[in-house]
């Protein structure tokens, strides 16, 4: 038994509880206003999260996504705060999974007044999410190995002559996931099941994920592959030889799909008002800009918001025609379907 | 008035008996040699007087108060009033001489003002003074001996158990320990019982010889109760 | 013991470890359970276990001389090599699978199989080392007499072997758990190479079957489970081979013409596991193909600690609290499986947090503590400290329990007679007797944690850690600012155990 006496022997025992709990007590401190959640670029973001800080005097408290969670970590965070929801805005780098919220009854519909000018296809008809600054699937090239003009479609993927060079993300996570799903919703079931087929058999090389492809690609290991805008930035901004083309550009051909950034109001927020005027914030033409100028070039999808050279408007652009809800609420059967197929 | 005292006391190892009803009676003030093979329970004995190991059966009583009833343990080893020196010494190595006293007297609540008279005394008494900042790395087998056994008496215990406590030792070491014990005995009035594979070395002061086998106790006698 | 304060620190260990993964439990259907024996299940987790065993045997064919050669011959540089050993270990597995695909063209199965081999060679070294150590000088000196150095090796081998087999069994778990490797190397190649750990990640994206992933991952557990016990058996078969009282150290092996072969092989497995990674790290870091310069080192390393600075701060400061508790549920927990009846049973109960996925833990914790009770307690970094500390407490606990088992009894019972409460025996004998297990256990959890990202991963607080910063910048391809975070990491995680290394003079104890 503990003896009262023994305490006393004990001080130094004493004193490392007393730095634990001192060192606990450190972390805590006043709540903030708003909670973000934000599946962005962390070292971009925080610079507009302190920018909106300054603006409004509200203190936001943002949490990012990593590489590991396949930009799904937030996402299951909501689902599984549901009881006691904690978040206030969702800032998703796609938009599919957004749309799975929303489905699931998680997003509550907020009218934005900075979303007026966005056109209709990128705004849920119920409000409960909006999209804006997008990036596009395109083709990444190393210009050493390849020559762009050569590339036109999405079937190029499948052209022998590139066979065992070419190379796109598994589509069971992300952007790659969302692209096939988008393809099945498009094209129908007997299409979308051929085009996976043709994957198959024609040996494109399904690597981990598209900053892999981007990797593999600039380093000269593929000669191109199938990725995103964004990552192909970071690969010319390295000073890298490579080229990107948007596929399927063509007078009838199906078009290059975007896929936008999303923001939404999380239901039963904790703090509505001030999740409103963030939604307000990062909505508004500046911050389309920014994503613009950024590293990322990300594609606004409001005409008139100022962009770099390099960067597309999406009005310059054909686009795959995509019903967003439909999208959303097959991803998850799509990815199971792609987990049997791919993952063995 | 006796010291120890057991009453048909046995204890087993799952099937195994290490101690098969023990009856023995120690008076106070008697210097008892437990000889016998090793493996025979002489320690297991001992550390069951201590209160180290748990009896299966039987009834072991300290100076007239019932330490352990069947398997049930009335006085905890620290209520016994027992000095143990074991086998080795098992001094503990982070603590230095001074601080191995230390550490008996403050668990015995010795006032902390008679704590540095009482080690001076204990070392000096051992033929250790001058030692008090030693660590137990740095001490001889028999510096060693000598610090365990002021350690053991520290906190003036009224029975003190023996666990070979010569066993390393060369034989002018011997010598000198067991004329210490002796002193020991004679001067605090301590009842003592000694463990050894080895009876000669210690029968001359020793009061009575109990030998065991396989863990039971075979034969017993009264050694040199007249060398006086 | 002291019974309530064991059952105190039980409490904490079953609060902080147990109760989010028994949370996680009741969402497993019959359907799921099902799912399990699927055939394509069963040939992944068919394929993971040949993987694993494969890795574990590659792993001590390179680990156990390894440990020989720095720890008992007269080798070059064996005292710079030892601590080097140790150092793939705490590289992520997945930086050393992004440095080697692009250094060397290795890709598929075979990347995968090399990159975990190199990753967990030095646990076989490690325990190899301490065991080749622990062997008497007389053993191997009767054996010399007998048959000189090579009978001696003979000799030993057999008394090293159970502590081998033990490192080769924590690489098998450390192998079969991870699928950042797998996953990132499996490009190009038929057939294409895929661990069952993927399978599990995929299925926590199955909103609509919340048990699924729970249920796919109980055979997974079961297998680590199954690997660990034996190793917690050989452990202390190992462990008690030697190191009686009266034990004389060995003397080191003369290896001749062949030191400097060796002092190769050892240099080579460093190298590919230590140095070139990190050489590779500080290219990257001063701009890699785009011109590399020792100026635009100095710019990642600034811009690193300007924007990670709050970040790398809040990593040692939960690490230093889950350090600490760890060593304090150690010292109590650890010390009590030793000593008390059945403890030894209860210790696989103890290693099961390591060999649960970590998402299970990390969705247990918001199941277990998302209320609006704990509010407070969930979205600061207290839910953190608590995550990693039930994670890790094993490595502490099991570090000291090994110590424990060296420690003579009899010192306690001595206390103990003495009148010293159990309290006061445990924090003033057996505590510094143990001092350089619970450092060594302390550093142990510090160094994991500082590095976990997996199980933190969905932990609100954990989102302002340095590992967190690192991986959402690869996302974004932030390459120099990657590197330049992941050498701070790299240094964080080296500091503790070199400090201890200059500074003291006692082997610090590393190993469960």
């Amino acid at each position: 038994m503990l003896k009262p006496d023994s305490f006393r022997s004990s001080r130094w025992l004493a004193g490392l509880l007393a730095l634990v709990c001192g060192a606990l007590g450190a972390c805590s401190s006043k709540g903030p206003d708003v909670v973000l959640y934000c599946a962005l670029d962390q070292m971009f973001a925080e610079t507009l999260v302190k920018e909106f800080e300054s603006k409004t005097g509200l203190v936001v408290r943002a949490e990012y996504d990593v590489e590991a969670a396949k930009t799904v970590g937030l996402v299951k965070r909501i689902r599984e705060e549901r009881s006691r929801p904690r978040c206030d805005v969702f800032w998703n780098n796609e938009l599919a999974h957004t749309v799975a919220l929303a489905n699931d009854g998680l997003l509550a519909s907020y009218d934005s007044p900075s979303a007026a000018n966005i056109p209709a296809e990128f705004r849920d008809p119920q409000h409960r999410w909006t999209a804006f600054a997008a990036r596009a699937r395109v083709f990444i090239v190393n210009t050493t190995l390849a020559d762009p003009a050569q590339l036109t479609s999405l079937e190029d993927l499948f052209d022998p002559k590139w066979r065992g060079k070419v190379c796109m993300a598994r589509p069971l996570t992300g952007t790659t996931l969302t692209h096939l799903t988008a393809l099945y919703a498009a094209e129908g079931d007997a299409k979308g099941d051929e085009f996976v087929q043709r994957i198959e058999e024609s040996g494109v090389n399904l690597v981990q994920s598209n900053g892999q492809v981007m990797r593999l690609v600039r380093e000269g290991q593929m000669a191109w592959g199938l990725t995103d805008t964004d990552d192909f930035n970071v690969a010319l901004n390295g000073g890298h030889p490579v080229a990107q083309v948007f596929p399927d550009q063509a007078p009838g051909a199906r078009g290059a799909l975007l896929i936008p950034n999303s923001v939404a109001l999380l239901a039963e927020a904790p703090h509505p008002d001030a999740a409103r005027k963030l939604i307000d914030f990062i909505l508004s033409r500046e911050v389309e800009e920014k994503l613009a100028f950024a590293e990322g070039a990300q594609i606004p999808v409001r005409a008139d918001v100022k962009r770099p050279p390099h960067v597309k408007s999406a009005a310059d652009l054909s686009l795959m025609r995509v019903d967003w809800a439909r999208v959303g609420a097959d991803i998850e059967r799509r990815m199971t379907q792609f987990k049997e197929r791919f993952l063995q | 008035m006796n010291a120890v005292e057991l009453h048909d006391v046995s204890v087993r190892a799952g099937e195994r008996g290490i101690l098969d009803s023990i009856d023995l009676a120690v008076p106070e003030r008697e210097h008892l040699l437990l000889v016998g093979p090793s493996g025979c329970g002489k320690t297991t004995l001992l550390r069951t007087i201590a209160g180290l190991v748990r009896p299966t059966s039987g009834r072991l009583e300290l100076f007239g108060r019932v330490a352990s009833e069947g398997a049930r343990v009335v006085l905890p080893p620290e209520q016994r009033g027992v000095g143990m020196l074991f086998q080795g010494g098992a001094l503990w190595p982070h603590l230095n001489a001074r601080k191995q006293l230390e550490f008996v007297l403050g668990c015995a609540r010795t006032p902390r003002e008679q704590w540095s008279a009482r080690v001076a005394e204990l070392l000096e008494w051992v033929e250790l003074a001058g030692y008090q900042e030693r660590l137990p790395a740095t001490l001889s087998g028999g510096e060693a001996q000598r610090l365990a056994l002021a350690r053991a008496i520290a906190a003036s215990p009224r029975l003190l158990l023996l666990d070979e406590p010569l066993g390393p030792l060369d034989e002018e070491l011997r010598h000198s320990l067991l004329a210490k014990l002796h002193e020991l005995h004679q001067r605090l009035g301590l009842t003592v019982i000694h463990v050894t594979h080895a009876p000669n070395e210690a029968r001359e002061y020793a009061t009575r010889t109990v030998r065991m086998r396989a863990g039971r106790i075979v034969a017993e006698g009264a050694e040199a109760k007249e060398r006086k | 013991m002291s019974r309530p304060l064991v059952a105190l620190a039980a409490a904490v260990f079953v609060l902080a470890g147990l109760a989010p993964l028994a949370a996680m439990v009741p969402r497993v259907e019959s359907a799921d359970l099902a799912a399990i024996f699927a055939p394509r299940n069963l040939e992944l987790l068919g394929r993971t276990l040949l993987y694993g065993a494969s890795v574990a045997l590659i792993a001590t064919a390179a680990g156990l001389p390894f440990g020989f050669l720095v720890s008992r011959t007269d080798m070059p540089f064996a005292a710079l090599l030892r601590p080097l050993g140790i150092a793939p270990l705490l590289i992520p597995p997945m930086i050393l699978a992004m440095v080697w695909t692009v250094l060397a063209d290795i890709r598929g199965a075979p990347a995968a199989y090399a990159v975990s081999s190199v990753s967990t060679f030095p646990l076989v070294a490690l325990f190899s080392a301490r065991a080749f150590e622990r062997i008497d000088a007389r053993r191997e000196e009767a054996a010399r007499i007998a048959g000189g150095w090579r009978a001696a090796l003979r000799s030993d081998l057999p008394l090293v072997l159970p502590s081998v087999a033990c490192g080769a069994c924590f690489a098998f778990v450390f192998t079969v758990n991870d699928f950042s490797v797998a996953d990132y190397v499996s490009w190009l190649g038929q057939p294409k190479f895929s661990v069952y750990a993927a399978e599990i990640f995929a299925n926590w994206r199955i909103e609509s079957r919340p048990g699924l992933a729970v249920a796919t991952a109980l055979p997974l557990l079961a297998v680590t489970l199954a690997a660990l016990v034996p190793a917690l058996v050989l452990r202390r078969r190992g462990a008690m081979a030697s190191l009686s009282g009266d034990f004389r150290q060995p003397e080191p092996f003369e290896l001749g013409p062949w030191r400097w072969p060796a002092f190769l092989f050892c240099l080579t497995l460093v190298s590919i596991g230590a140095l070139i990674p990190a050489a590779r790290l500080v290219w990257e870091a001063g701009g890699a193909a785009r011109g590399f310069e020792f100026a635009r080192v100095g710019q990642a390393f600034t811009l690193a600690i300007e924007r990670g600075r709050e970040d790398l701060a809040n990593s040692i400061v939960y690490s230093l609290c889950a350090a600490t508790a760890c060593a304090a549920l150690a010292l109590v927990l650890g010390h009590a499986l030793e000593r008390a009846r059945g403890g030894r049973w209860l210790e696989s109960l103890v290693v099961l947090p390591i060999g649960a996925p970590a998402v299970l833990l990390s969705v247990g914790v918001i199941v277990l503590w998302n209320h609006d009770w704990s509010a407070r307690f969930y979205d600061e970094g207290g839910v953190v400290v608590l995550l990693l500390a039930g994670r890790f407490a094993a490595f502490a606990i099991l570090i000291v329990s090994a110590a424990t088992a060296a420690l003579d009894p009899r010192l306690e019972e001595a206390a103990q007679l003495a009148g010293a409460g159990p309290f006061r025996t445990l924090t003033r004998i057996v505590a510094p007797s143990l001092r350089s297990a619970l450092l060594g256990g302390w550093i142990g959890v510090f160094v994991l944690s500082l590095r976990e990202l997996d199980a933190t991963m969905l932990t609100p607080a954990a989102n302002r850690t340095a590992m967190f910063r690192i991986f959402n910048q690869v996302h974004f391809g932030r390459d120099d600012f990657v590197a330049a975070m992941a050498l701070l990491i790299l240094f964080l995680v080296v500091l503790p155990g070199a400090l201890w290394s200059l500074f003291a003079r006692r082997r610090l104890e590393l190993l469960p």
